[in-house]
């Protein structure tokens, strides 16, 4: 077997902040192959959206990688000039931003947006063959009369729309890893679905593989084949999605699956996990969980566990001694 | 977060405690800013001046010796500590008049900020509460106003009523009062949308009532701001207005009627201009800093 | 678009009516007769004259019917006539008119052309040396007035360095360069150019100082906005990130400001052009208000009025242009 696409060896993000300092991301390690869909789920602040950041290199300050080693193709990102990275940056891997509204330039029409892309990476390209590209990738996103909308602003298209446009910026070069940085979160429901199916689609047909950040584990459940839950700065568990969705390990996986409404048994009671996430400036001593486990033991004060694969699945691993 | 801590403090039933503790967090924010201590301290100096000027005022500022004129300041050659910056073409000693002369200016700046904010203000919060046909009446008088270049405004009401010191203040708070209007009116508006005067018409407090006891409480804060950098403003004008002969009349001495004075013999006297030139500066610097620290602390949001 | 431009027409032209008004009625609003106020100001009238005068103020009719002629005849082109100078108002407002646009034009361009740079600058650099220096630049800018600066400008360039010209007014800079274009005669330009450089920068240093931190903090709100995040995901090199992404849109706020900014640059040229003996509409003004010349005030606060609400109403339509969320709102 080839070594995969992407690999991070205990990633470390610390911010600056005037509270101390803030370690965001605290030794995160992952690999993903081609054609493969990675699900990063956890609750706001629990460092999933800077682990995305960092592997495009737009970590900046006050905030830094503070250690690790992030290897894309075979070559390290970290310390990697700026130069480099940047050619790297919307050609090699690209980035889907959470808010489409947010995410494009108001005073740029969106045909504009795409064909910067070809500029920058492709300075050879004819002016003439990039308008062709740009219509073919709006086409592509499902956007009809994509020659005319190439001349629109993004406030003149609805908000799915626009996260099509964000998508086809995406997609231009062809990217080996696309990060989907809560690529559904503000849009309505029923467009939720449809850029999902998109996203899904467009992957399996270049073998591209995805990094989905989401808080949604409906989300992730229906996209990704693998998961890894995320709870302040590290991941607590991960393995195929369907497998630790059916059968959690930790404690907090449990308990986000268990504190999800659902629709086909609405009677079931929705119990949600007491307490806050912690303060990353001043975490807890010994496993971050512990204050909130409703299983925690005097043990879990001492030492952060690691992750570990299981007995039964050992693609299935999970930091808790007590689930192991 | 001390986020609009004044307004917020100011929406709240106002007890003893409670002035305590906005008093207390404004002089621990006072102290941490160079800015507010560096504007606190030249604001200082002045109002001081201002108010012991005839005890520190070594001559009458009128009086006009012979042998004064012209006469260097202690830094050049020729200039003594009898005359620390000098005197004029006219004999007068310099720094009698520069301080004499910080009545002049601070008088036309307090009572132009105090009537153009009250006068200001109060129409605001009529505009903003009554709205209708109100509301439109005043803001179009405001757009009409605000349709003149400040400056131009103040000379057009001056052309009309002659020059002096009463007309300049009349026709620099006619030209100021605009201002506090808007401000008052945008904050009434946001407060009339707030539960607490919704809950006071409930129960059948008289409108009037409620402008005054809830909606102009609430827009003290961001009016004191504007009103402290007014008073630069007005400074700065009622200097222009004198340097181009039409503010104060002679013989009371006057910071912008000094400067034109001083024009004339640059060549001879440069520190005719330098002594009020230094002087309008402090002052306007020394506001400048302080009502920029005030903004800081009403809205800690507002400056990044 | 269309009609909100020729809505934004119609309220200019309203308050233009406005000040028209204002401006016919203020003989009216002079404390006891106009008339005999003038005449001390300016001995030698006599009786005929005065009665000539009151015709010609109209202080004989009622003020809708004065205001109505007074309206008539601005639009034919007829300010009045000058009392001092016994020509048309008109005439020497046209006469003066290139000076005081050239100085207001120039000075923003110095104003935004410096503030620009330092604004994009202290905006990347938040809290650094050089950002606290520009804060004090800032103060220390909107603290001075324009006319103790050019008299300061003065006093440093003329008198003691004697590098400018302490006064007067060559001719116009624009008219001068494609002359020096053509027949390389950048001699002649520099000579016009000496004139402007000490009222110009007297006038835009204030404005420079207000700019450079309005642009400032629209680029430290711009910076941190999400679609220049995904310019740099898209690997765009961070100069065309900064300049292409972040100051087009930074620079939508601050132009809503020039408008207003040109007030404050006409209210300085006021007193600037009678610091630098200028030959512009502002020293004019002040000339007629201390010589008590009315028709002339009148001529003279109406044009200015008239330029501050046209500039302001271009300013306007310019900002439809260059935002495209403003042009179907």
């Amino acid at each position: 077997m080839s070594t995969p696409l992407l690999q991070v060896h205990d990633l470390r993000v610390e911010y600056a902040s005037p509270r101390g300092l803030v370690r965001a991301v605290a030794g995160v390690s992952l690999s993903l192959d081609r054609n493969r869909i990675l699900g990063l789920v956890g609750e706001s602040g629990c460092g999933k959206s800077t682990v995305g950041q960092a592997l495009l290199g737009l970590i900046q300050p006050p905030g830094r990688i503070a250690g690790g080693d992030i290897r894309f193709e075979n070559r390290s990102l970290v310390g990697l000039p700026e130069r480099e990275m940047r050619r790297l940056r919307g050609n090699r891997l690209s980035m889907i931003f959470q808010d489409p509204t947010a995410t494009l330039n108001p005073v740029m029409t969106i045909g504009d947006q795409i064909a910067e892309l070809f500029r920058w990476h492709r300075p050879r390209m004819r002016r003439k063959e990039v308008q062709t590209r740009v219509t073919e990738l709006l086409e592509r996103v499902g956007i009809v009369d994509a020659d005319r909308r190439s001349r629109a602003y993004p406030h003149e298209l609805s908000g799915g729309m626009r996260q099509r446009v964000v998508i086809a910026c995406a997609l231009a070069l062809d990217p080996a890893l696309i990060v989907a940085d809560e690529p559904t979160t503000a849009l309505d429901v029923t467009v939720q679905a449809q850029i999902l199916d998109l996203i899904r689609g467009l992957q399996a047909e270049h073998g591209t593989a995805v990094i989905l950040v989401s808080h949604d584990l409906g989300v992730i459940a229906e996209t990704c084949d693998d998961v890894a839950v995320m709870y302040a700065g590290r991941i607590v568990e991960s393995g195929p999605t369907a497998e630790v969705l059916a059968r959690p390990r930790h404690p907090y996986t449990a308990g986000l699956i268990a504190s999800r409404p659902s629709i086909t048994a609405p009677d079931q009671v929705v119990r949600p996990i007491p307490g806050t996430v912690p303060d990353l400036a001043n975490p807890p001593v010994g496993c971050p969980f512990h204050p909130r486990c409703v299983r925690a033991v005097a043990g879990c004060r001492e030492g952060i566990p690691a992750l570990s694969p299981t007995r039964e699945e050992p693609r299935h691993a999970v930091a808790c001694p007590l689930a192991a | 977060m001390a986020d609009s801590t004044l307004s917020q403090i100011a929406a709240t039933a106002p007890t003893e405690s409670v002035h305590n503790v906005a008093r207390n967090q404004f002089l621990k924010a006072l102290r941490r800013s160079p800015k507010g201590l560096a504007g606190l301290l030249l604001i200082g100096m002045i109002l001081i001046g201002a108010a012991a000027a005839p005890a520190l005022a070594p001559y009458d500022p009128a009086q006009q010796v012979l042998g004064w004129r012209f006469l260097p300041p202690v830094w050049a050659t020729g200039g003594g500590w009898d005359h620390i910056l000098g005197g004029d073409n006219l004999g007068r000693d310099i720094f009698s008049r520069i301080v004499v002369g910080a009545r002049t200016s601070l008088a036309v700046a307090i009572i132009v900020v105090a009537l153009a904010a009250t006068i200001g203000s109060l129409l605001g919060a009529v505009a903003g509460y009554a709205g209708g046909i109100v509301d439109n009446l005043i803001m179009r008088l405001v757009d009409f106003l605000l349709a003149f270049p400040f400056l131009l405004l103040a000379l057009m009401i001056m052309a009309i009523l002659g020059p002096g010191f009463w007309t300049m203040v009349l026709a620099l708070s006619i030209a100021l009062w605009v201002n506090y209007a808007r401000v008052v009116r945008g904050e009434a508006l946001r407060i009339e949308q707030m539960e607490f005067v919704e809950a006071a018409r409930s129960i059948g407090v008289p409108g009037w009532r409620i402008v005054l006891g809830h909606v102009l409480p609430n827009v003290i804060p961001s009016v004191l701001v504007l009103a402290t950098l007014e008073v630069a403003l007005v400074i700065i004008a009622e200097a222009a207005l004198s340097f181009l002969g039409l503010g104060v009349q002679p013989p009371t001495p006057s910071w912008g009627k000094m400067i034109s004075e001083g024009r004339d013999f640059l060549y001879d006297a440069p520190w005719m201009v330098l002594g009020p030139g230094l002087v309008i500066l402090m002052t306007s610097v020394g506001i400048n800093l302080f009502g920029d620290f005030l903004r800081d602390f009403v809205d800690p949001r507002a400056e990044r | 678009m269309l009609p909100l431009i020729i809505k934004r027409i119609a309220y200019a032209l309203v308050i233009i009516a406005g000040i028209a008004f204002v401006v016919s009625a203020m003989t009216k609003l002079v404390p006891g007769d106009p008339v005999d106020v003038m005449a001390a100001g300016n001995p030698g009238m006599t009786e005929a004259d005065k009665a000539r005068l009151r015709t010609q103020l109209g202080l004989d009719r009622p003020m809708l019917d004065q205001y109505v002629s007074y309206l008539g005849n601005a639009l034919r082109g007829d300010l009045g006539t000058s009392l001092r100078q016994r020509v048309p108002a008109a005439q020497l407002i046209l006469e003066r008119l290139p000076a005081t646009a050239e100085l207001t034009l120039w000075s923003m361009v110095l104003a935004l052309s410096v503030a620009t740079p330092i604004g994009i600058v202290t905006a990347l650099r938040r809290d650094s040396p050089i950002d606290t220096a520009g804060t004090v630049v800032a103060v220390v800018g909107v603290s001075t007035p324009s006319f103790l600066l050019g008299v300061l400008l003065i006093l440093l360039f003329s008198v003691q360095l004697g590098w400018l010209p302490a006064s007067g007014y060559k001719g116009s800079v624009i008219a001068a360069i494609p002359k020096a274009i053509v027949d390389g005669r950048f001699d002649l330009l520099w000579q016009k150019v000496r004139y402007f450089l000490l009222p110009s920068v007297s006038l835009a240093f204030g404005l420079m100082a207000v700019n450079a931190r309005l642009i400032r903090s629209a680029m430290i709100e711009t910076i941190r906005q999400d679609y220049v995040q995904f310019a740099r995901a898209k690997g765009v090199p961070p100069r065309t990130v900064v300049l292409k992404h972040a100051f087009r849109n930074a620079i939508i706020p601050v132009i809503t400001m020039v408008g207003l900014q040109l007030g404050n640059l006409l209210s300085g040229a006021i007193v600037a052009e009678t610091v630098f003996a200028w030959p512009g509409i502002g020293r004019l003004s002040v000339q007629a208000i201390t010589t008590r010349d009315y028709p002339l005030v009148q001529a003279t606060v109406l044009i200015t009025a008239v330029l501050f609400v046209g500039m302001n109403l271009i300013i306007d339509l310019l900002y439809q242009i260059i935002d495209p969320r403003m042009r179907h709102g």
